[in-house]
């Protein structure tokens, strides 16, 4: 078996262009209409033709049988294989991850990556959970987020305020993403958080990423197939794309799980990429709920355990600070369509190593990190450089 | 039908015995010792793949690990009554999820020591008492 580090030394993948729509409610079109509109723009972005595609990976949560297939049978038939990929939150940057292993190992030239999703109306039963975990109200999503956030404000003394900094932060950058679900809806105040009410204790509504429809499409490819002036000019690279999933230890006593699943991601991300925390130029962190971005910067390995909280006050992730983080506004500030939110944080960081970010845009980004997670549990770390 | 004649049904059978006072019962690896709840029912141990698990009793005290007050209805299977409030509890032998009851919740709190009470969750289609495994805050 040849590792990732040996298949990457034979072939570097790179970004051949970006698809998106902007995330809202499309509440007069089906996922295969808004899908396929994120296809065609990323073909225009690419200047590629859809039967430039060989291999398509679509990642979806909710849509039923078929539904890469019927998102592409929107814009062409050609016969190429479509594979469907359900990795809740996650799902499109681990089908982000598989098109770039099918383009690294020689399989194909051009592949594309697509994430999709409508979201329901109302709450959202969950397959994850078993029946009897339903009767006893189990699956309440915040509610396991509040757990995790209890701890972590006990064990380091982290506050609702910390908390409501985080949304502030993404609501501000989020003002400035054309993409985004509260693009150009104003700021919030951190009174405005801590007045919104409780959803699951310390869980507030503002706190949570509000559920949009929308979609994403990324054409990886071979250097040699590059074809628009941009991903020419300014090409960006795969340095390092890892999926990992939930490690034995959390319900025991006797075995404590040393390994948390971002932990490991973000170690073999560096492994294969050679690079560490301190060459990122800007980053990508998972925040269905806003305190999740706190834990999750300090398990990336961009802090020590505690220390987010105190980093985030003095702006040292403000677009402009010491590690701009979630620029695009995040999942706080672009909304949350399940299939779709992984490659759109892929394209918050390709935008911002390709200086195409307008307002929001970080000076001299060359390297950026994305991380990903969705329930399993998975992990999806990818690192993009210019 | 008077309320005498509901009948008491398990939220899912075999979370605990019938002893008094009842007990949780969970799966024990012979091979490497680790516990799990509930009891695994395909007797394989997910931490070393022994297979061939054994049922123990655990301990009725632990603690609380962490918590949340649940505001907002979760999905129409949920068959308890909002607000609710659950959280994982250390026992001795292993982490265990589960509701709080006879407490204020405003009053939960990391580390609190509290015991295993069997008590209604709410009453499911057919009119019978959903029972569930819950724990209340103790002294000391």
């Amino acid at each position: 078996m040849k590792s990732i580090k040996e298949l990457q030394e034979l072939r570097k993948i790179y970004i051949g262009g970006i698809g998106i729509v902007r995330f809202q409610r499309y509440d007069d079109q089906e996922y295969y209409d808004f899908g396929s509109q994120a296809i065609l723009n990323c073909l225009d972005d690419a200047e590629m033709e859809w039967k430039d595609i060989q291999s398509a990976f679509c990642g979806n949560v909710y849509a039923g049988t078929g539904k890469g297939h019927q998102v592409i049978s929107e814009v062409g038939l050609t016969g190429i294989p479509i594979i469907n990929i359900e990795q809740a939150c996650s799902s499109s940057s681990a089908a982000f991850r598989l098109g770039y292993q099918m383009v690294a190992t020689e399989l194909y030239d051009i592949v594309i990556a697509v994430g999709f999703e409508k979201m329901g109306r109302g709450l959202l039963a969950s397959t994850a959970f078993k029946p009897w975990e339903l009767a006893l109200g189990f699956n309440v999503q915040p509610a396991n987020y509040a757990q995790g956030v209890i701890r972590y404000m006990t064990d380091y003394g982290a506050t609702e305020e910390d908390f409501a900094r985080v949304v502030v932060l993404e609501r501000k950058n989020a003002n400035l993403n054309p993409y985004a679900r509260w693009y150009q809806s104003g700021e919030v105040t951190i009174e405005e958080v801590l007045n919104s009410r409780v959803i699951a204790a310390p869980v507030r509504l503002l706190h949570a990423a509000a559920m949009v429809d929308g979609a994403v499409a990324i054409i990886l490819c071979s250097q040699d197939k590059l074809k628009s002036r941009i991903s020419k000019e300014k090409k960006i690279e795969v340095a390092a794309a890892v999926h990992t999933t939930g490690f034995y230890g959390g319900e025991s006593i006797k075995f404590k799980s040393t390994t948390n699943l971002t932990r490991e991601a973000a170690k073999q991300a560096w492994e294969i990429s050679g690079y560490g925390p301190e060459d990122m130029d800007v980053i990508e962190a998972y925040e269905a709920m806003a305190p999740a971005f706190l834990s999750d910067v300090e398990d990336l390995g961009f802090c020590k355990p505690g220390e987010a909280p105190h980093l985030l006050k003095e702006g040292y992730f403000n677009i402009g600070g010491k590690l701009p983080a979630n620029t695009g506004g995040g999942l706080v500030g672009c909304g949350h369509p399940l299939g779709a939110t992984g490659g759109r944080q892929i394209i918050e960081i390709i935008n911002q190593l390709r200086e195409t970010a307008g307002s929001r845009q970080v000076q001299g980004a060359r390297i950026g990190l994305c991380h990903s997670s969705g329930a399993g549990p998975n992990a999806v770390v990818t690192i993009l450089k210019r | 039908m008077t309320a005498n004649d509901k009948k008491q049904v398990p939220v899912r059978p075999g979370l605990w015995n019938n002893d008094e006072p009842p007990s949780l019962i969970g799966s024990q690896c012979p091979a490497c010792g680790e516990v799990f709840f509930p009891k695994r029912e395909r007797g394989i141990c997910i931490h070393c793949q022994h297979r061939g698990l054994e049922d123990c009793q655990l301990s009725r005290r632990g603690k609380v690990h962490s918590f949340s007050v649940i505001m907002q209805q979760p999905t129409q299977f949920f068959v308890g009554k909002v607000p609710y409030a659950y959280g994982i509890i250390v026992l001795p032998e292993v982490r265990v999820q589960a509701h709080f009851t006879s407490c204020d919740f405003k009053d939960l709190r990391i580390g609190m020591p509290v015991e295993l009470v069997i008590e209604k969750l709410g009453d499911d289609e057919q009119g019978n008492e959903v029972m569930a495994h819950k724990f209340k805050p103790v002294k000391e």
